[in-house]
């Protein structure tokens, strides 16, 4: 294009011309008004543009009843048979830490910032998920077995919870309305928890609205063994508040075989095994964590407090258990307690037997308890619940009172008949429950029965610990968390 | 009926005059560089005559008067007035004004603005200055540049990113970086995969912009200005507008070569006397080199055990376990000048530019080539295409396009804490240990059969064991690489028309995409456990951003005192990304680097995994302006913005909106000082604004999730396993109340220029205050979640800025200015809602944190146990207890940070130095509490003789007269002796180190640049070549650095682009650069 100076010029001027002309028109005022009239048709358009689109594509805002109660399940797993119990039963004495982490908790060296994830544990994966499972199935309108389900989970861990760290969040726990949940008195939490697990029988015995299969990981929905289970708890939580009677009752309509037997089912990937296995075998935690030598002394044939007799061989049960290596002696991860896939116990058959035990003797005498007591010894006779042994490596013989009275098998150091049956149950318990929150509730209920129970001595100074204290993470966040905190050598009000 | 009197009249003027003279005057009117100049007005003093130039710059003009003068007067350009004279030819060669072109600010939205008539506070750099600091990217050009801005480096890698920060960190998770508009569009400036203490250096997506292709880069600092961005303008705006054609004039060509010599800047000085082992006595499997004394060796080779194990390097060596050791060889610059070299890079750059009567365009091709100072597997290559084009339809309606790509390649090495990362196992190494032979064969026995592939460190000399503890740097820049590849598209389209002449409407498109494509791919054998069985990660992000504009402006006026423009906009803008991935460890076969192959099926299936997510989010703005000046003395500019956005709750009270008004008074205006010789300026401005932040996307929701448990100190339980899968909540909640951040801003300030413009004083205070500040905030667990997505948090920044400059000569032959500038922020936390603290990033031991009641960002960690009157607790031997609490230890901030410049010029010669500082910032020297620790550290060689008793930090005593390895210092409590036991315990950084005993000054002060250049012209050169001009410069960047930082450069940073900063833990190092460049101009 041919540049010329005069059209360039002249627009110049035309520019300035009209400019000039048309600005000393006055429309000035009125202008702004037209713009604001757009202004006001746009602003409509404005929230359409965006609307509905910060739904997250990438993950679910909602999800089946199902789905969240295999997740409940799970979580259910991880804080029965996770770090929570092996913590518990390293202040029972059934472990000993010798390295890192678990060195400080054998030393009873413990802040508050170590349970932040057990008690996360609880609330978030276990009782959060059962909750909000009993809700969505409530929505859903899938029926009573399934509520029934969700609510033995709840009540499981409540009660679980309230045993390790006294009082707890319960009405006001997992409400989004709360959001500084109050804390109950331990003991309310138990009564409640009974409550709570009534309920759950009611539903369970309607026997329909089972939850669609594959979702329940324990029973696959099989109301029946549930109830068991829920009555089993119920024993299991009036053992805790010492109401031996009422204990005894729940239990006799408690687990009846050990196919009802609560566990949780483990596989062969990295991620569903058995958690002894991932803790020891995996995550190579062996050289932190041993059996203590209270514990393997007890089962292992020839050393001195070995607890075989006549009637009695432990080895298959001590191979079942345990293994030793060059540290000391381990669980057993190859085809034992801690294998790969060895379903880990929760609430079981051998539990409810020597809850019927206990409670039997404690309720009825004597011989209520020794017939209990036989019964489980006839369930181990017959291989138990051990997965990799051979008959000739066991042996459970009936005993007879004969064995208990003064310088009999049982009562090689003469005390009482009755007591040396409860001291041998009480035994067996403590054997039976190993590596579960439970042994940690028996040493400290029968603490003071200095004759019978299961004589463990503290790691270091004078005291057992009586508790998990509160966490960190709660005492932070929660205003009406108990200020102060309760030390950890503080009796839970139901031991007091 | 006023027009046609006007007329009139000017038609009996002219009249009049035509009959007095007949003069014809011709002539060429050029610019410096002998370019004509098409349009200049040409005007005759004292009489209504004026003429233009033409396209070759020729003008012809009859004078009217008989003692004529005549002005040239154009845009940019300094105006002469001449006596003609009875000359009849009058040829002029106008001189560029800088100082009229600096006055013009890109506002928010992108139009010209008076500087003089603004009421908020910003900066201008030119191009020019962009291009000449030597950084490859632009970010970095703009250090010391501009008060109020502050650009912290991650590393010296190839196309790392830097962080920018303005005014202060405004937020705790959300952004805080600026806004980036490019030619009136939002681009992207993502910062992808930052990892906070280990991985490579990331870049940020604005490197991708060539430096040459910028015309002007505008910093709006304040709230005020920025506003119109609403919620995207939190950390402010970075104006950029890239070159365009000029109008009526030639093709002109400009070709820039470029090279630089790129060299590292700061080497960690290391101890040479005493080999690896503990306790004096060497061990070649050792950790540590707190072993023999070097010099107490025989000398001569090493006694070697052949009878065992071996191993065959690569390099053709056989190593033998070492029975005793003789050799005095030391390795530390052998190791070290097998991994660190000389970098270089090569830049061309090209452009073509011109333009008719109506139209412009420019066009521009570059490439940037560069190698870094790693010898492999670190580099970046940039290259780019640009069209910029503008076209009048007719009068009132244009079209304005510009479009880039930009493809960029880089590779990267890891660094920080991570043992696959360089520095860590490079500084970690023994002196008396070489590092050749890094892989190969371990032999168990002279009989057995080889394990190929061994990975040969330090710790594992013979290669015996498949894992090597720490990474041979030879091995982490040989079989390891981590590439990116981008390809990016930017195009904006700006269409103008003006169907009356009061109202212009402006509608602007804009898309920016890109699409980076990772591969990380690592030999079977580093260090780390991930990396152990082999590595490969392959991932694609792809990511779009459409931005729209559609604009009314409309110009009033009231009386002759009122001026003013009002304009409402309509503002739509869309983001998303989508992310696919796949990675796998455990190789099937044995793959390296050099195979070429990246296999993703070579790797067992279950230890593949498949990443895939999208996201998106919109926003959508209404807006209004209004300016308006008064008597020429009051500018007033007032903006709103309402703005709706998808990651706003539900429950929030959309819309949002965010007002700024400013306000300027140019007091000099008034009568007092118009005759004013001392001021020739003066200005006080006022400003309030509010601007905000979006919450993260896809927050507003309760989502569930499959996830995979763990279990304290154990495994985990993957949830999804189980059964038929399983979904439970998050226990993160979403929030139906989501609000955007909002920062409030005040400023007041003022801009005075004295002695006719040659000193100018720029000052501003400023206040803001950031509510509502996004935090993951910690709920209690008895509730069944664990965090709240919130707004719950408040920070608080306030600052003064400072800019002077001082032209100490001009004249036409030489001219010497000076410009400084200075910055002071002070930043609190004032609410953090009962959060303890929340971690930003850096290291387990040393983090970077919001605390409440103290600056953003500050170190934590353990520190030294005090008394509550503040003294220091000491042990029984003199040395400081430590806390068992952890808390804060330092702050990375500076007290202040300024920047000062010099150019000078004389004839065709220019010089420009720029020199920068940073002053009262901490820094956590982790690599040298780690070297200390280890005996690798300088001082840890030394060795002292004992003047009296001295208590070893564990009880032991050293008496007077023995001679030990180590320092002797006092804490306070009188002098101790610090040796092993002390280094190896709270002095170092392993085994309870005390963090703030490593707490440094991190000030720092450097010539950032200094550049000389000579423009050749002549005669000659313009008939020999046809070249108007060749330029040469030749440019020194960071050539020296003045600090009390130890071993590398302070301005590094372990998170990378990150607000956690001041933290040296083995990052890699920075650089310094020798730059030549010739630019030819056609």
């Amino acid at each position: 294009m041919k540049f010329s100076s005069k059209t360039f010029v002249a627009n110049k001027k035309k520019e300035t011309a009209t400019l000039l002309k048309k600005s000393l028109k006055k429309h000035s005022i009125m202008r702004p008004f037209i713009l604001v009239c757009i202004t006001v048709f746009l602003t409509q358009s404005c929230s359409d543009l965006v609307a509905d689109l910060n739904n997250d594509p990438n993950n679910q805002t909602a999800s089946a009843y199902q789905t969240i109660l295999t997740g409940a399940e799970v979580g259910n797993i991880l804080f029965q048979t996770g770090e929570n119990a092996r913590r518990a039963a390293i202040f029972a004495g059934q472990y000993t830490g010798i390295d890192r982490q678990h060195l400080g908790f054998n030393q009873y060296s413990v802040t508050t910032s170590d349970f932040n994830a057990l008690w996360n544990d609880g609330f978030n994966d276990a009782l959060r998920n059962a909750m909000v499972a009993e809700q969505t199935a409530i929505n859903e309108v899938v029926g009573a077995v399934t509520a029934g389900i969700t609510q033995v989970l709840q009540a499981q861990t409540f009660g679980t919870l309230a045993a390790l760290y006294g009082d707890v969040p319960f009405d006001q726990a997992v409400k989004e309305e709360f959001q500084n949940p109050m804390f109950e008195e331990q003991i309310t939490v138990y009564s409640k928890t009974q409550i709570l697990l009534d309920k759950a029988i009611l539903n369970l015995e309607e026997g329909t609205g089972r939850p669609a299969t594959g979702s329940d990981i324990y029973f696959d929905g099989n109301a029946q063994a549930w109830f068991e289970n829920a009555h089993t708890l119920k024993a299991r939580f009036y053992m805790h508040t010492k109401e031996y009677d009422k204990a005894y009752m729940a239990a006799q309509k408690g687990i009846s075989t050990a196919n009802n037997s609560m566990q949780g089912p483990h596989g062969s990937a990295a991620e569903d095994a058995n958690l002894n296995y991932q803790f020891f075998a995996i995550e190579v935690r062996q050289s932190d964590l041993i059996v203590s030598n209270f514990m393997s002394g007890l089962m292992k044939p020839g050393s001195l407090t070995y607890r075989g007799n006549s009637k009695t061989n432990e080895s298959g049960r001590n191979n079942f258990y345990f293994t030793t290596n060059s540290i000391g002696v381990q669980p057993n991860i190859t085809n034992g307690y801690a294998a790969q896939s060895a379903p880990s116990a929760m609430i079981t058959y051998q539990e409810n037997l020597l809850i019927l035990a206990e409670a039997g003797y404690r309720a009825n005498g004597f011989d209520t308890g020794l017939a209990h007591l036989n019964n489980f010894r006839a369930y181990m006779n017959a291989g138990g619940y051990l997965t990799n042994t051979n008959a000739s490596n066991i042996l459970y013989d009936a005993y007879s009172t004969a064995d208990f009275v003064a310088g009999g098998i049982e009562n090689t150091d003469s005390i009482g008949t009755e007591e040396a049956l409860l001291r041998e149950i009480l035994e067996e318990r403590y054997i039976t429950l190993f590596g579960q929150v439970e042994v940690f509730n028996d040493i400290r209920r029968t603490e003071n029965e200095t004759i019978v129970r299961v004589p463990v001595l503290p790691n270091v100074g004078a005291v057992l610990p009586q508790r998990f204290i509160y966490p960190q993470s709660e005492i932070d966040r929660n205003n009406n968390a108990p200020n102060p905190i309760p030390d950890l050598f503080d009796k839970t009000p139901i031991n007091k | 009926m006023k027009f046609i009197t006007k007329t009139l009249f000017f038609f009996f003027l002219f009249s009049f005059q035509m009959i007095q003279a007949q003069v014809t005057i011709t002539g060429k009117v050029t610019d410096s560089q002998g370019t004509p100049i098409p349009g200049v007005s040409i005007i005759e003093s004292n009489a209504e005559n004026g003429a233009t130039t033409d396209f070759d710059g020729f003008y012809t003009i009859v004078l009217k008067t008989a003692t004529p003068s005549l002005s040239f007067r154009y845009l940019g350009y300094k105006g002469i007035t001449i006596l003609v004279d009875a000359k009849k030819e009058i040829n002029v060669t106008m001189i560029e004004d800088s100082v009229n072109l600096d006055e013009i600010v890109v506002t928010a939205l992108g139009f010209n603005k008076k500087k003089d008539n603004l009421g908020y506070a910003s900066s201008t750099v030119k191009g020019g200055a962009v291009t000449k600091s030597g950084e490859a990217n632009v970010l970095n050009a703009l250090s010391g540049k501009s008060s109020g801005v502050r650009i912290s480096r991650s590393s010296g890698d190839p196309g790392a990113g830097s962080f920018i920060q303005i005014r202060g960190l405004s937020s705790i998770t959300r952004s805080s970086q600026p806004l980036i508009v490019l030619d009136g569009i939002p681009i992207s400036n993502d910062v992808r995969g930052n990892s906070d203490r280990g991985g490579v250096s990331q870049q940020s997506r604005l490197n991708d912009i060539n430096p040459n292709d910028i015309e002007t880069l505008t910093v709006l600092k304040g709230a005020a200005a920025a506003a119109l961005w609403g919620t995207q303008a939190l950390g402010g705006v970075i104006n950029i507008t890239t070159k365009t054609g000029k109008y009526n004039s030639k093709l002109s060509v400009s070709l820039k070569t470029t090279y630089s010599l790129d060299k590292i800047n700061v080497r960690y000085p290391v101890q040479t006397k005493f080999g690896q082992g503990d306790n004096g006595i060497y061990n070649q499997r050792a950790r540590d080199s707190w072993g023999d004394l070097i010099s107490d060796r025989t000398g001569g080779n090493d006694d070697f055990n052949t009878s065992g194990d071996f191993y065959a390097g690569q390099n053709g060596r056989v190593y033998y376990p070492v029975v005793n050791k003789n050799s005095q060889s030391l390795f530390n610059d052998s190791n070290f000048d097998q991994v660190f070299g000389d970098g270089y890079f090569l830049e061309n750059n090209l452009s073509l530019s011109g333009g008719t009567a109506k139209s412009t365009m420019f066009f521009s091709l570059s490439d940037l080539n560069q190698k870094g100072i790693v010898k492999k597997n670190s580099d970046y290559r940039r290259s780019t295409v640009r069209f910029n084009a503008k076209t009048n339809f007719t009068e009132a309606t244009s079209l304005k396009t510009s479009a880039t790509y930009t493809r960029t390649a880089s590779n990267r090495i890891r660094l920080g804490a991570n043992s696959s990362g360089l520095y860590l196992g490079l500084l970690r190494n023994p002196v008396d240990f070489d590092i050749s032979g890094y892989r190969g064969d371990y032999y168990a026995s002279d009989d057995s059969a080889p394990i190929p592939n061994r990975h040969r460190s330090y710790r594992e000399p013979l290669g015996a064991d498949a894992t090597a503890t720490y990474n041979n740097p030879l091995w982490t820049i040989n079989e390891q690489e981590n590439k990116a590849k981008v390809d990016r598209f930017i195009t904006n389209f700006e269409f103008m028309t003006a169907p009356t002449s009061w109202l212009r409407f402006i509608a602007r498109a804009g898309v920016d995409h890109y699409s980076e494509t990772k591969s990380e791919f690592i030999t079977p054998g580093s260090a780390s456990g991930a990396f152990t069985a082999g590595y490969i990660d392959q991932s694609t992000a792809s990511n779009t951003m459409f931005n729209s504009d559609f604009i009314a402006k409309t110009t009033f006026n009231y009386k002759e005192s009122v001026d003013g423009s009002f304009l409402v906009g309509f503002n739509y803008n869309s983001k998303s990304r989508n992310v696919n991935g796949v990675e796998g460890s455990g190789f099937i076969q044995f793959l390296d680097i050099a195979s070429g192959i990246r296999d993703i099926d070579n790797t067992l299936i279950e230890n593949t995994v498949v990443g895939s997510s999208f996201g998106q989010e919109r926003t959508a703005g209404l807006y209004s302006s209004l300016s308006f000046s008064v008597f020429d003395m009051f500018y007033v500019d007032s903006t709103i913005r309402a703005e709706n956005a998808s990651t706003f709750g539900e429950n929030s009270d959309k819309p949002f909106v965010f007002p700024s008004t400013s306000l300027a008074w140019q007091f000099s205006q008034l009568d007092i000082f118009k005759e004013s010789t001392i001021l020739s300026f003066g200005k006080l401005r006022a400003s309030y604004a509010e601007v905000g932040v979006q919450p993260a996307r896809y927050n507003t929701s309760n989502i569930f999730v499959s996830p995979s448990y763990s279990d304290s100190l154990g495994g985990s339980l993957n949830s999804g396993l189980f059964g038929n899968g399983s979904f439970v909540p998050s226990t993160n909640r979403g929030n139906v109340a989501l609000r955007p951040e909002r920062k409030k801003e005040f400023e007041l300030g003022t801009d005075l220029r004295f002695f006719k413009n040659k000193l100018s004083i720029g000052f501003t205070y400023f206040g803001n205050t950031t509510e509502d500040v996004l935090l993951n905030f910690p709920v209690a667990n008895s509730t069944g979640y664990s965090s709240i997505y919130t707004n719950g948090a408040a920070i608080e920044n306030k600052g003064i800025e400072l800019d002077l400059g001082y032209k100490i000569f001009t004249t036409n032959e030489f001219s010497w200015s000076v410009n400084a500038n200075f910055t002071a922020v002070k930043n609190e936390v004032t609410d953090l809602a009962g959060a303890e603290s929340l971690n930003l990033g850096g290291l387990s031991a040393v983090s970077s944190r919001a605390v409440e009641g103290e600056a953003l960002g500050v170190l934590w960690g353990s520190r030294t146990l005090r008394n509550d009157d503040g003294s220091i607790v000491y042990d029984a031997y003199g040395f400081p207890e430590q806390d068992q609490l952890e808390g804060v230890i330092g702050d990375p901030n500076p007290d202040w940070q300024g920047g000062l410049s010099n150019t000078l010029k004389y004839k065709n010669f220019r010089l420009s130095v720029l020199v920068e500082t940073y002053q009262g910032a901490d820094i956590y020297a982790g690599t040298k509490s780690v070297m200390r620790d280890l005996g690798t550290w300088y001082d840890t060689g030394n060795q002292e003789t004992a003047d009296r008793n001295y208590f070893e930090s564990n009880g032991n005593i050293i008496n007077i007269g023995e001679t030990f390895r180590g320092n002797i210092a006092d804490f306070g409590a009188g002098p101790v002796a610090l040796t092993e036991s002390w280094y190896n315990g709270e002095g170092g950084f392993f085994g309870g180190g005390n963090d703030e005993l490593y707490i440094e000054d991190g000030s720092w002060t450097r010539i950032r640049e200094i550049t000389l250049s000579y423009v050749w012209k002549s005669d000659w050169l313009k008939n020999a070549t046809k070249l108007k001009s060749i330029e040469f410069s030749a440019t020194g960047r960071n050539l020296v650095l003045w600090t009390n930082f130890e071993g590398n450069d302070p301005d590094t940073n372990l998170s990378g682009v990150s607000a956690a900063r001041g933290i040296d833990y083995f990052n890699n190092p920075g650089t310094k650069s020798y730059l030549f460049s010739a630019t030819f101009n056609l």
